[in-house]
Order: C-alpha cells, then structure tokens, then sequence
C-alpha cells in the first residue's frame, strides 16, 4: 500500500468514528457547535471593516451639503434646511427641501422629492410615528407621510430619517446660507470623506481586535479537542487490531478533521443566521444591514483552510503526550515537571517587542505588525504560563475536607485539561483588562470637560435666527411648554463693527433674569434705559477667550456690520453706547461659556436693530418629566425650524473613540459568553466520561453537596488561577502599551475589577450550563451501564 | 464453621419484599423477596439480565423499587429520602464492585479513607484506619500508589478495604472477582468473607460464579426478576 | 433405581403395556442404549411387588408382555420423591438429571424447580468443600479445588439448561 493511500485510509477510518453512534455524532456535533461559534465570530470580525464602510458611503451618498461659491437658483438646484432631530436619545435624520428646478437628482433611496407638507420617512421613523411612544415626534414633524426612503438611502435598518417638502425655504440672500439655515445646494450625493483615524485611536482598534480574537483562537483550540479521553481508549482498541503509533494519529486527525470542517460548516450557518439577527437588533445603538455584513472572502477562504489544518496540528500536537498501547492509554507516563524557561519565551519576546516601539506621529505597516505580533506573544503567553503556574500551585493542595481533596487531587492529576479550559477566559480577561486600562488611560484625550451647570439648565439653544422677533417667538413659546420650568433668552450679535478697530464687537441683549446667568452683574434694573457692561476679561486659556476691541461711553458702533471678508453687505446702522457703560466680571453662563461682550437690556437697545441674530437660551426642565425636553424639541422645532436643543451633559466624548470602545465592550461580551459556552460543553463532557465513578460515589452515600462542591472546586480553582495570571498579564501588557502610547501608566481599579468580574460571571455561566449534567449523572443509576 | 441456624438473630437485618422496579418499559425485578441476618453471607446468583444488580441496588437503597418494601433494621428504607438513604449508605454500609471504583485521583489510602471522611472523620484518623486495613488485606505497601499503578487484583482488595474501613453492618459486593482470575477472586473473596465475618457484617454478594458463591452461607437465584430461596436442603 | 423411576414416571401419563413402556423409554432417553425387554420385565416385576404399579389388564394372547400396568398411589409418591431429592453430586450426573427433566416436563410437574434443587445441592457441597479448604492444609486445598472447579462445570451445566428449558419442553412435547 503506498504511503498516500494508507493516509486516505486512515483518515477515512477517523471520519467514520466521528459519525458512528450516537456517542460519536454527539462528541462530533459538539465540536462542530464549539468550532462554528468561533469561526462565525472570525466571520464577523472579517466583514466589520467592509461593513463601516458600505456605512459611511451610504451616509456620503445621500449627503447635500454644498461647499462652493454663491448659486443662482437653476433647474437643478435645491434649497435644504438640515433639520436633524433628536428623540429620546435617537438620532433622526431630517432634510426639508424645496427643490428650485425640475432636474434635481434625487439622492438614493429616494423616489422623488417631496412635494410642499409632504414627506418620505424610514421605515424605523413610520413604525416610531405610528407607535404611542411617538406622538411627541409627529407633533415635530408636521408632513404627510407619501413614502418610503428606501434602504439605499439609510446607514442602518433602524435609522430614524426623513426628507420633507417646505414650500416656505426662503432663497438666501447672498446665495448661500441663511440665518435659518436654509442654503442652496447643486451638489446631490458627496463623496465618502472618512478622516482616517489618528494614530492611536488606530492603535486602539487593533489592538481591540488582537485581544478579542486570539481568545476565539484559544478557544478554537480547545473545541477540537472535546471528548479527547474517549477518543484515546478507542485508538487503543485500533493498536490492538494492528494500527501502529503513526496510524492512530492519522486516525485521530481523520476525527478531528470531521469536526472541524462540519464546524466550519456549521460557522457559515451561524454567520448567516446571525447575521439577520443582527439586522433586527439594536446593539448599543448600531444597526447594520445584512447586506452590508459581507465577509472578506480571502479571509474566509483563509478560515476554511485553516481551522481544519490547526484541528489536525492540534490534535497531533496533543497526542505527543499520550502512549496509545493496544492495552490502554498513558498519559504522559511519569508526569513530567513542567519546564518554565520556554514558557516564558513567548511572553519576553512579546514585551521585548513592545518595548522597543513608540507610537509616532503615524501607525502603519511595520509598526501595526509589531505591535501585532507583541500583543499576541504576550497573551499567548499567558495560556502557556497558565500550566506551569497551575501545577506549581495544585501541586500544594490536597489536605482539607473531602470535596476540596476529591478535587485538588483530580486537579493535579489533569492540570493540563483545566489550564486549558480556562486559558479562553485567562486571555480574554487579560486582553480586556489591557485594552480597557489603555482606553481609561487616554479617555482623557477624548473626553472633554463641557463644564455645563445641570443645576441652573438642563438643556440649551444656541443658534442663529432670522430676526430678534423670531427668537423672542421661540423663547416666550418655550417658556409656555410643559415641563419646561425656565428659560433665558440671550440675543447676540457677534459681528458689530468699531470705527477704528479691527476687532469686531459682540453685543449681548437680554432683560436682568438673563443677563446675570452669562456675567457678573449686580445692579441691573430692566426698565432702566443706559444698563450696559462691558465683559472683556476672559479666563485665560478658555476657548471662548475672545478680545474685545477697547470702547468708550458715547462711541458709534455700526450694527449691521458684517463678517470680515463676506460679500455680503447691509446699511449701517449706527448706535451710540451709552455713557453710563460699566465693567462687569465674567461668568460661565449655564452652558459652561464665559462669554465677552457687551451686555445690555433691551431697555437700552432694541433687540430687533442686531444685523445678524444668535439665540442662547438655556432652558431648565422639570426633572420629574422625561418627556419635557422632547416637548421642548418640538416647540422649538415648530416655532424656527433648523434651531436644535441639545440636552445638556457634564463631558463629551469623542465619537470614534466611543465607538472603538463600545465595540471592545460587545466584542468582550460576544467573546466571553462564546468562552463560557465552551466551557460548558467541555466541563458536560468531562462529567459524562466520570459517569460511573460518580454513580459509584453516589452509590457510597456521598453527598450531592459534596460532588458538586468538589465539581466547584476544580473549576474554581484553575479560575483564580487563571484569572490571577489574567490580572498580571493584563497589568504587563496595559502598561506596556500605555509607554507605548507615552501615556502615564495609571491603572482604572474600577474597570480591572469589572474585567475580572466578568471572567468570573462568564465561568460562573458555564457551572451552571453545566450542573443539570452533573446532576443527571449523579443519579445512581449510573451503575447501570455494564 | 457449623450451621448457621444458632448464630441467625430472630430479625433479619435487612429485608425486601415484592420489589418491583423498571427502567423504562424494561422489568428489571417482577416481585423478589430477600432477607439476611447479621453475620450471614447471601449470594445473588442468576443469568446476566435477570436483575441480581438492581436487587442489590434496592436493596442498598441506591435506587428506590417502584413498589414492594426494603426493611433495614426495622425502618423502611423505600421509604427515605434521598438525604437519609445516603447518610445510610455512607454509615451503615460498604460497597465492591467489579470495576472503577477507586477515585483514579486519590492515593489508594486516600481511597480507603474516603468513606471514613465522608462520615467526618477526620483525616489523619481516617487514614491511619485505612493503612491497617490495607494491611489486613496483604496490601499495605499500595497505600501511597494510584489506582492507575495497581494491579486489577490488587485494587480489588483495596476495594475491599474500603468497603469494610467504616465497619459497616451490611457489605454489598456486586461481582467483586469478575474481573479477576482465579487464584486473584478466591483471595479477595478469602479476605472478604474473613473480615466480614469478623466484623459481623452481612454481605450480599452478588455473583454468577458457583466458586464464589460458595463462600456463602446460602443463595438466592434471580430469575426473570423473580427470586427462588433455597434454604440449603438436607432433604434426603 | 434410576430406570425404575423412569418407568414409574412414563406410567403417570396411563396405562401402558410393557411394549409400550419400553419404545417410549427408548424414544425419549435411550439413545444408545435402547432397554432389553428384559429389562422392563424384571423391572416391572419388582415395582408390582413392591407395589408401586398395579396390572391393569391383560391382552388376550397371555404372555408377560401383554400386561397393562398402572402407577399406584405409593408409585406416584415415590416418583414424586425421587424428582423432588437432588442427585449426589458425581461425575456423569447429566444422565439421571435429563431424565428428571424430561420426566418433569411430560408430566407438567416444574423442571426448573428439579434445577434448582440440585444447584442448592451442588451448592451446598461445594460451600462445605470451601469451608474444608479454608481450614484444611494446602493438599486438602488442592484436592477441594479439584473437585470444586467440576461441580462448578457440573452447576454451569445447569444454569445452561435453566435458560433452556422453553426449547427442551417443546421438543419432548412434541
């Protein structure tokens, strides 16, 4: 027989056991499920790239923004008013428009343009309007719904977004903008402009992606390894018919090899149906089309051939250490002491590489493989230390109460079988604790302070109107909604001109109530004619550190100067400051802005002379009434529309640093509970080869209590172990990587600790997937089985 | 050994009548009857199949009989609750089987112990009780190896061992040779039938073997889940 | 007496002539050895004496052979007896048990229960055998095994024949 076919044959001999029986179709299907999970989420992670991308298009795509010179109206032009709205926490996407011509490109996924009163809508904005939760936002979007805004046209299955008809869209003067935001655009559909990400928020997703797959292939490793004992007895069965040592690992492979491909299999079935799952959820605010959930195909090509290739490397690799005698199985012979030295080469060499590297101004090529190949050194490091720290520690066990015996005992036979199964939760734990450490540590870069008051106002306008009478509409209407306890109204002009200064002067009007939100003014009357004060000494280093140009009592400012450079050109209108100006200390008004300026009552200048107008109002909202502010949105929205309210929070984040993070936090999760099934179904199978031991037991009169305390402690064990080894590793490898990025090294306790909390739930999950087997078996008719 | 008619007590220590039991729709026992006495040594004979284990297994109240009543010094075992039956098994009786019965993990001594420990004794106590049972059963230098590292003869008398450390009042021994040869089973069944009547334990003795059951002081064949006693006839 | 019984025992089912008893013997347990006629005279003659059978009739034609014996009272008790007492355990014991079973089954009477008897017998001798072994010097050990290990041939012939029974009886029976 030449050598090739007595391979076919022997694999061939392999792949029957794998499907022969039910105990083998059973060893086999679990496998294929352990395997399947990970290559769906190696799927997944593959098609990610692919799917922000088809994202960011779409929202290019339909984008209408115009960046160019002055229009004239022609047959293709269009005049938008961006009319984006929040809803309870949602984003909605509104364009009102009024098309100026009949040759106006519509952007896709919309079948025509929206005649005046009417508009198309998402399918997610219908479903919402059409629910009791929505009709605060129907009463904001005052349109008959004549359509659908196509798939095309939307960045996710979920978006709220609209475009509406608005007859009433006024042409800009200067053929541009106007002060309602309305503008002119000839520009249907922009490019996809993605600023790529800075140097280390690119770091921070690839090493987000490290630390969540090399758990999956940690994982992947043990799944190919289930049912492993069983599997040995029956090679011993094979040397007794005559296959040689060679032969039983062919055979074995031939096993391994069915699993793993049904795995891969199976991982395509999962991908697709999780894939339209995925389209029905929501997850922390992401929805995705399955459509744009398209896997790399080199990749998986990659995938298929490689799970199947490492199925067989590993079940090789771990049959080194068995002696299959036509008479039985040892295992190992006498145990060998586990050698430390190699083990800690990996880890070294992975610090080492770490070490040598500074992020730089970019984050390419050589310097990704790096730090790649660091990471993952350093984590597979950790699975391969978990071993020899679990014998050296097991080895000391053993004295105490039966159940702690029964289990440190079996635990220092088979430390190797525990390492492993908690090596997943180890690295995943680690990877997590690193990243997380790593994220807190630059938070600070991507995090700001807004410095927003939330005891004087809860939410804030701030922006241009037509005229003083359109804001003094939107503040008095505001004042009338319910659940709105307050609001100011301040109305500024940034774009006074000073004779003989080039700088520009802002005056800020509003009656005292206001006024003493945004400075430090005492003595303010409003009926008094002449209250003006002047702010000019911002806190040093402030944004908003504007200078004002110097004034005197009685000087003539201009108030319908313009922006420097604009073309656009008003009369002046000139206005006297009064004599009896005073200086006021600044004050951060509710949003957190010191502002400069002038400050007046609109006793000493009518609002309605201001050439361009600019609302501030901070609006104070009842607290027992979450609807208040959306209540607000709409009065606002009704009264000028393209003004916005935004809700008022303490600090903002960085929006691409908030995504890479809350995709870590899905992925852990994803990747835990992935590990924890794992770990049940190895633990189940574990049980099932100790059946009739544990009737034996039970049999004796041993304790359920005691069983499942000893079952306890054997996996609690190699969890501590496993987690302790996660929290120094995690530690080495954050701080590594905070040099890396010459952050300080400074470590968030809270979030260490909720890292390794999980590790402990995601074990905790898999003892109880696992204790109906445990309890199934330790019916005593378990010695039934002969 | 002379009759055992003068050493029998009045009331048997342990007794069954009409047990019934099924696994599924599969009869394992159809109406059996069993009694022994302290002291006294029954062997369960009958073919493969015909229920001799799940007779033990009432008997020892590791399963419940579906109906029929199993009597232990007066209290009705098919009675118990789980809890109480294996506080029972763990106290008042000892096991061997034919095989994987020893925890691979521990040390034989450790094995002989267990029993000893599970009814709280504590282990240096239990331990040193167990090495001189493993001594009165010729294996006392075992006491440190794993089952792994013995032989199937010499893990039978660490079996026994265990089975007879706590002093128990009733030994269940179900195939305790089957899996040795000759010379091996008549040693283990020697040593067992010496200790447990030293102790004056009573052992049921499951077994198809004629040369073992002859270390019996009588037998009760099962046969199609139906029990036939044959007090030993002098009938002549 | 072996035959004797046996002949005792076909009787249980009526009346028969002596011609009649004999291929009915031969039939069922002679084999190779078929009986003299003879052998059923003299035998019949000392069962008539000793009262165990009783001459029913007689064919015309006169002659030994020509008699119809019936089993008596005291004939069935002693075949009773002798079905219900197990053999001494010996060599070559199948002979007579076969024929006991054979008996029990065309006379409706228990075959399992005539098993059984003898295995508690069997039993009963080899526990005494253990019991001399146990306290006997290692000769005696020796010979006990000896004898031990072929009354445990002997029992396992039993419990063979135990899980036979159904097919025997439909043999003999039919």
């Amino acid at each position: 027989m030449t050598a090739a076919t007595t391979w076919f044959r022997d694999l061939r001999l392999g792949a029957r056991f794998a499907v022969s029986g039910r105990e083998g179709w059973f060893r086999t299907l679990l496998t294929a499920f352990g395997v399947g999970c990970a290559v769906a989420l190696l799927m997944l992670a593959t098609a990610l790239p692919g799917m922000m991308n088809a994202r960011n298009t779409r929202g290019a795509e339909r984008d209408l923004s115009y960046y160019g010179g002055p229009l004239a109206a022609s047959a293709t032009t269009l005049l938008v008013r961006d009319a984006n709205t929040t809803f309870h926490g949602d984003d909605v996407h509104g364009e009102q428009v009024k098309p100026e011509g009949a040759r106006v490109p519509t952007p896709p996924g919309l079948p025509a343009w929206p005649a005046d009163g009417t508009m198309y809508v998402s399918p997610a904005l219908r479903a919402l309007l059409a629910s009791p939760e929505g009709s605060l936002l129907k009463q904001r979007l005052p349109f008959r719904d004549v359509g659908t805004v196509g798939d095309a046209g939307l960045v996710g299955p979920s978006e709220l977004a609209y475009y509406a008809g608005d007859a009433t869209l006024a042409a800009p003067a200067d053929g541009s903008h106007a002060p309602d935001g309305t503008y002119r655009t000839n520009s249907i559909g922009g490019r996809a402009v993605t600023d790529g990400l800075s140097p280390i928020l690119m770091l921070l997703t690839v090493i987000t992606f490290v630390v969540l797959l090399v758990p999956v292939g940690v994982f992947l490793a043990t799944a190919v390894r289930i049912g492993g004992e069983r599997r040995d007895r029956r090679l011993a069965a094979l040397r007794l018919v005559g296959v040689d040592i060679r032969g039983t690992h062919r055979v074995a492979a031939g096993e391994a090899l069915v699993g793993a491909v049904l795995g891969v299999l199976s991982g395509f079935g999962i991908f697709l149906l999780a894939r339209q799952f995925v389209a029905s959820v929501d997850l922390l605010g992401l929805s995705v089309f399955p459509s744009d959930i398209a896997p790399n195909a080199a990749l998986v090509g990659w995938i298929t051939l490689v799970v199947p290739l490492l199925a067989v490397a590993v079940t090789t690799l771990s049959l080194r250490g068995v002696t299959i005698e036509p008479l039985g199985v040892m295992r190992g012979g006498a145990p060998l002491r586990r050698r430390l030295w190699w083990r800690l080469l990996a880890p070294a060499v992975g610090a080492a590489l770490l070490l040598s590297m500074r992020l730089g101004s970019d984050f390419t090529g050589s310097a990704q493989r790096q730090l790649v190949a660091g990471v993952v050194l350093l984590l597979v490091g950790v699975t391969m230390l978990l071993p020899w720290v679990m014998e050296r520690v097991v080895g000391r066990l053993g004295g105490g109460p039966v159940p702690v015996q029964l289990g440190s005992r079996r635990l220092q036979l088979s430390g190797g079988t525990a390492a492993r199964a908690v090596s997943g939760v180890a690295v995943a734990v680690a990877g997590a604790i690193a990243v997380q450490s790593l994220f807190s540590a630059s938070s600070g870069q991507f995090t700001v302070d807004t410095g927003r008051d939330l005891t004087r106002a809860q939410a804030g306008i701030n922006g241009s109107v037509i005229d003083a009478a359109q804001g003094a509409a939107v503040v008095s209407k505001l004042r009338a909604t319910s659940g709105v306890l307050g609001a100011t109204s301040l109305l500024s002009d940034y774009t006074v001109a000073v004779p003989g200064s080039d700088q520009q002067l802002t005056i800020l009007v509003g009656d005292c109530a206001t006024l003493v939100e945004y400075a430090s003014i005492t003595d303010c009357t409003d009926s008094a004619v002449g209250g003006a004060w002047l702010v000019n000494n911002p806190p040093a280093g402030d944004p908003s550190d504007v200078q004002q140009p110097p004034l005197r009592p009685g000087e003539r400012v201009d108030l319908h100067g313009t922006d420097l450079g604009s073309q656009h050109r008003l009369r002046p209108d000139y206005w006297r400051i009064p004599a009896t100006l005073r200086t006021a200390a600044p004050r951060r008004g509710p949003d957190g802005m010191p502002r400069t300026g002038l400050f007046v009552t609109p006793a000493t200048l009518a609002p309605q002379r201001l050439g361009e107008t600019f609302l501030t109002s901070a609006i104070s909202l009842s607290s027992s009434d979450p609807d208040a502010v959306e209540r607000a949105r709409t009065t606002v929205s009704l009264a000028a529309p393209g003004l916005t309210v935004d809700s008022y929070t303490t600090t903002t984040t960085d929006r691409k640093f908030a995504n890479i993070q809350r995709g870590l936090m899905v992925g852990a999760i994803v990747t835990l509970l992935l590990i924890a099934i794992g770990m049940a179904v190895s633990t189940t199978e574990q049980l099932r080869e100790r059946k009739r031991l544990l009737a034996v037991l039970v049999a004796f009169g041993t304790k359920r209590s005691t069983l499942a305390l000893s079952v306890l402690w054997q996996s609690a064990v190699p969890v501590v172990i496993g987690l302790a080894l996660a929290l120094v590793g995690g530690l080495g490898l954050g701080a590594l990587l905070m040099r890396t990025t010459s952050s300080a090294v400074h470590f968030d306790w809270g979030v260490v600790a909720t890292m390794l909390g999980a590790g402990l739930a995601a074990v905790a999950v898999a003892t109880l997937l696992s204790l109906p087997a445990l309890w199934r078996l330790m019916r005593a008719d378990g010695l039934r089985t002969e | 050994m002379t009759g055992n008619a003068s050493t029998l007590e009045s009331e048997p220590v342990l007794s069954a009548t009409a047990l019934q039991k099924a696994y599924g729709a599969t009869p394992a026992l159809d109406g059996a009857d069993f009694e022994i006495h302290a002291g006294e040594t029954v062997a369960v004979m009958g073919p493969s199949g015909s229920g001799k284990s799940t007779l033990l297994h009432c008997l020892a109240g590791i399963v419940r009989p579906d109906a029929g009543v199993v009597r232990y010094r007066g209290q009705e075992l098919s009675a118990m609750g789980d809890a109480e039956r294996s506080a029972l098994r763990r106290e008042e009786f000892g096991f061997v089987f034919q095989f994987g019965q020893l925890v691979p993990e521990l040390t034989c001594l450790e094995n002989v112990a267990l029993p000893l420990r599970l009814a709280g004794a504590r282990r240096r106590d239990a331990e040193q009780r167990a090495a001189r049972w493993l001594e009165r059963l010729e294996v006392a230098e075992l006491g440190r190896k794993r089952p792994g590292e013995v032989s199937g003869g010499q893990g039978q008398r660490v079996a026994v061992a265990r089975a007879l450390v706590a002093e128990p009042r009733v030994v269940f021994a179900d195939e305790p040779t089957g899996a040795l040869d000759s010379l091996n089973g008549e040693r283990v069944m020697q040593l067992l039938s010496a200790a447990a009547r030293e102790t004056r334990a009573a052992v049921v003795l499951v077994t198809h073997e004629a040369r073992v059951a002859a270390y019996s002081d009588r037998e009760v064949v099962v046969r199609d889940g139906r029990t036939r006693t044959n007090v030993s006839a002098d009938v002549r | 007496m072996t035959i004797g019984h046996t002949l005792l025992g076909l009787l249980e089912s009526g009346p028969r002539h002596g011609y009649d008893l004999k291929r009915a013997f031969d039939e069922r347990f002679g084999h190779d050895r078929p009986l003299h006629y003879g052998q059923v005279y003299s035998t019949m003659a000392r069962l008539l004496k000793n009262g165990l059978v009783e001459v029913d009739g007689v064919e015309p034609g006169g002659g030994p052979e020509r008699k119809r014996y019936a089993i008596t009272d005291a004939g069935l008790t002693d075949v009773e007896q002798w079905l219900a007492s197990p053999e001494k355990p010996e060599p070559y014991l199948h002979n007579t048990l076969y024929t006991k079973v054979v008996l029990a089954l065309l006379t409706d009477r228990s075959a399992q229960n005539i098993l059984d008897t003898q295995r508690a017998e069997h039993l009963r001798l080899m526990r005494e055998l253990t019991r001399r072994k146990l306290d006997g010097d290692f000769a005696d050990q020796l010979i006990c095994d000896h004898a031990l290990f072929h009354l445990e041939a002997d029992l396992r012939w039993l419990e063979l024949t135990a899980a036979r029974l159904d097919q025997l009886r439909a043999e003999v029976t039919a």
